[in-house]
Order: structure tokens, then C-alpha cells, then sequence
């Protein structure tokens, strides 16, 4: 077998151990940067790369795990992390990963479980890019009345949640939300049963489901959204280890990448602001439904099929490759315009 | 006006619950075939050696233990690899307590 072939024991499959490095990097870029683990890229990614499905979730959660601590140590000191709001998330989510996981197990015994979760993932995808593209076009619409970007008001489906005032009522001061405690504990219960079912961190709903539905801002909602990622990651990953569906070899190269891309996602989010994060996020949420429609389809056109899906890994890394390279670029010239910017400042002070 | 919300609540429950199953029950109607018996894995230990070989016959021996070695080894390299971008980040020289610009 090659250098760069490592055989992973547990899944018996052996895999290209430099595409990990690569993996575990982008999604520590990307999730830093979006409040979110990266599972939507890494399960299939991973699966690319030639994990059966669930072995991908498995590791894909462990990964997630160790990238959203490193992201959350750092967003910690921007104060971007509602503490309060992220552990009483926690609870349903944790609620909802084991439903998810049980299901999982159960469409393997069917064995229908890659379907029907490629089938879930391009709805969820659909409905998400249908909120970020209607938030933006809400927005632009009010550019024709004099708004800027500042105060121009996006969808805002929250104030309606906001008016159901179940007791106990609790004020979230970091985010500046008041609202029912069943609210983000009903909303996490989902987020964790697509989670667990899905074996994503629950970042990708997690971001829109706090801006949308619990009304907080985007910066609060990045960083408090990781908070929680860190636990259910975990939770996810001891299950998953427990139905024997995790390779913590494979999951261990990976933050190797992850550990220094984290850093780069979190520090861009200080440079790139306002629509940029918005438009970036639904393309690639676009970009990744594509890539799992003709994964989920390639083998109904057999002429075609390896055509397909080599499409399909093209995207998947093409994305990775295309937000990674603008994260970093504006992240890099973010911090030299700081650093000139200090330096000037200096001089001045000095003279 | 509080049996207002609590309507307004159940069928927000209602609507919230539904879609999720609708979703989720939709496909396995589809493409459910026979019931199986669950996957069990076995890790290969061939070729293995030392902290590999370890885990691998945890692995195959107890999966709760091996769990948990997992999900304590993953936030500790976590932390340790973290800290350790963290400090070399810190080198640069930009300010990494504040978002203003």
C-alpha cells in the first residue's frame, strides 16, 4: 500500500490520509467562521473520501467535537458566546441526538440509511438556502427606502416566537433576548433529532434557527452556536462510538488540519461582515446540495455514473477549496490592515 | 389572552412536530425493504501495534469503555492543538479580544 494510504482498522477501509489533513483544515475554516462544526462538508466529504455512511457520521461528530472547541476558546475571548442560551440549547439537543442516532441505526437495519439520509440533507438544504437567499432580498428590498445594511430588518419570524410568553420567562443578555425558556429548548430538540440523524453538529440549523427564530445577532449567534456543537459533538460521538460507527484514527488526522483552520474561520469573522457571510453560506449550502443530488442519482444513469460522482467530489472539495482560499485571503488582509493600522497609530503617538 | 398563547403554542407544536416526521418517514415508506439484523464491525487488528492496537482491542472487546477513552481523548488533543494555534495566532501581534475593527 502507498505512503499516503492509512489503513483505518475499525472500518476496514483504507483511506487517503492527506485528504483528511486537507478536510479537517477547510471545515476548521469554514466552521469557525459559520458557528459550526463543518458536518455538512465532512459526512460527505468523508463518505468521498470512502467511509460507508455511518462510519463517516461517527467520525465526522468526533472531529466536530475537537474543531468546535477550538473555535469556541477563541470566540470566548471576542465575547461573542451566550453561555446561558448555549447550555439550555444543550438539553434538548442532547435529547434529540439520541432519537437521531436511534434512527440512524434503525434505516441501517433497513438498509435504506444512505438514502434517506442524502434525501433528508437535500431538503434541509433547500430550506435553508430558501431563508438565507428570502432574508436578503427582505433586506435589499428596504435599500429602495433609504435602509442601510445596518438597520435594514431581515426576516424576523422571532418577534412572533417572542410574543408566546410561557413561563419561565428568561433574558439572555449577551444575545439581548428575552423570551419563553421552551422556546430555544423546543428548537433544540429538533436541531439535535436532525443532528443525530444527519451527523451534523447542527451548525447548519443552528445559525439560522438563532438568528431566525430566537432573534439573536449574527457574531452572538456564531460563537454561542459553536458553544453548543462542542456538546452535542461529544454526546454524538460517545454514542456513535457506543453502536461502534467511529474511527478516531481518521478523526484525529483531521483536527491535526482543523486546529489551525479554526483559528483563521474565528479571526476572519472580525474582518468580513454583513452579506458577504450571508451569500457565502447559502452558495455553499447550494453547492452542497448539488453535489449530493448527483451522488444520490448517479446511479440511476449507468453510462454516467463515475462521471457523476467525480462531479460530485469536484464540488464538495471545490467548495471547501473556493471558501477556504476567501476566508483566508480576507482574513489575511483584514489583519495587515490592523497591523498597519497600529502601527500608524504608534508613530503618531510617538511624534 | 394567556389561552390565546397556549393555542397559539399548540399548534406552533403541532406544525413543528409534523414536518420533522413528515420528513423524516416520508423516504423510509419509499425504500423500506425486509427487517435486518444491526451491523456488528470487528476491528482488524492485523499489522497494529502499540497505542493502535490497544484501542482496537478495546474497541472489539467494550464499546462503553472505548467511548469513553474517545470522547476524553478527542476534547484533550482538541484543547492541546487549540492552544497551541491559539499561541502562535497570538504572535502576530492583532487584537484578539475586541470585533471592532
Amino acid at each position: 500500500m502507498e505512503w499516503y494510504y492509512m489503513h483505518m482498522p475499525i472500518s476496514g477501509v483504507s483511506i487517503f490520509w492527506p485528504g483528511l489533513v486537507l478536510l479537517g483544515f477547510g471545515v476548521g475554516v469554514i466552521g469557525g467562521f459559520f458557528g459550526m462544526g463543518g458536518g455538512w462538508l465532512v459526512t460527505p466529504g468523508l463518505n468521498i473520501l470512502g467511509f460507508p455512511i455511518s462510519f463517516a457520521i461517527g467520525t465526522d461528530l468526533a472531529q466536530m467535537s475537537a474543531n468546535s472547541i477550538v473555535s469556541t476558546m477563541r470566540h470566548a475571548k471576542f465575547g461573542n458566546v451566550d453561555y446561558k442560551l448555549g447550555t439550555i440549547m444543550i438539553i434538548g439537543t442532547l435529547a434529540g441526538v439520541e432519537m437521531g442516532a436511534r434512527l440512524v441505526m434503525y434505516l441501517e437495519m433497513l438498509g435504506v440509511v444512505g438514502s434517506v439520509i442524502r434525501y433528508c440533507y437535500m431538503i434541509l438544504l433547500v430550506l435553508i438556502s430558501w431563508t438565507v437567499f428570502a432574508d436578503i432580498a427582505k433586506q435589499k428590498k428596504q435599500f429602495v427606502v433609504g435602509a442601510t445594511e445596518e438597520t435594514a430588518v431581515g426576516i424576523d419570524w422571532y418577534k412572533r416566537l417572542h410574543k408566546i410568553k410561557i413561563p419561565p420567562m428568561v433574558h439572555f443578555k449577551t444575545a439581548g433576548v428575552y423570551c419563553s425558556v421552551w422556546l430555544p429548548v423546543t428548537i433544540s430538540f429538533f436541531i439535535g433529532l436532525v443532528s443525530g440523524t444527519l451527523g451534523i453538529g447542527g451548525g447548519l440549523i443552528v445559525l439560522p434557527a438563532f438568528i431566525y427564530l430566537i432573534g439573536c445577532p449574527t457574531h452572538v449567534a456564531v460563537g454561542t452556536s459553536l458553544y453548543g456543537v462542542m456538546f452535542s459533538g461529544l454526546y454524538g460521538t460517545f454514542t456513535y462510538t457506543m453502536k461502534g460507527r467511529t474511527e478516531l484514527a481518521a478523526a484525529l488526522i483531521m483536527i491535526l488540519g482543523a486546529a489551525l483552520g479554526a483559528q483563521i474561520g474565528t479571526i476572519a469573522t472580525k474582518y468580513i461582515k454583513g452579506f458577504a457571510i450571508k451569500y457565502a453560506f447559502g452558495l455553499s449550502v447550494i453547492g452542497v446540495f448539488i453535489s449530493i443530488f448527483l451522488k444520490q442519482f448517479a446511479d440511476k444513469f449507468p453510462g454516467a455514473e463515475h462521471l457523476l460522482l467525480d462531479i460530485s467530489s469536484v464540488i464538495i472539495f471545490g467548495l471547501v477549496i473556493l471558501l477556504c482560499t476567501y476566508i483566508t485571503v480576507k482574513m489575511v488582509q483584514g489583519a495587515r490592515k490592523e497591523l498597519r493600522d497600529k502601527k500608524a497609530k504608534a508613530l503618531v503617538k510617538k511624534a | 389572552m394567556y389561552t390565546t398563547h397556549v393555542k397559539r403554542l399548540k399548534l406552533a407544536m403541532v406544525r413543528v412536530i409534523a414536518l420533522p416526521c413528515l420528513l423524516l418517514w416520508f423516504p423510509v415508506s419509499l425504500f423500506a425493504g425486509e427487517k435486518a439484523q444491526p451491523l456488528n464491525f470487528i476491528a482488524d487488528t492485523n499489522g497494529l501495534s502499540g497505542m493502535e492496537l490497544w484501542y482496537a482491542n478495546l474497541y472489539n472487546s467494550n464499546k462503553f469503555y472505548c467511548a469513553l477513552v474517545t470522547i476524553l481523548v478527542i476534547p484533550i488533543v482538541g484543547f492541546i492543538l487549540g492552544s497551541i494555534a491559539d499561541f502562535l495566532i497570538s504572535k502576530t501581534g492583532l487584537d484578539l479580544k475586541s470585533r471592532a475593527k
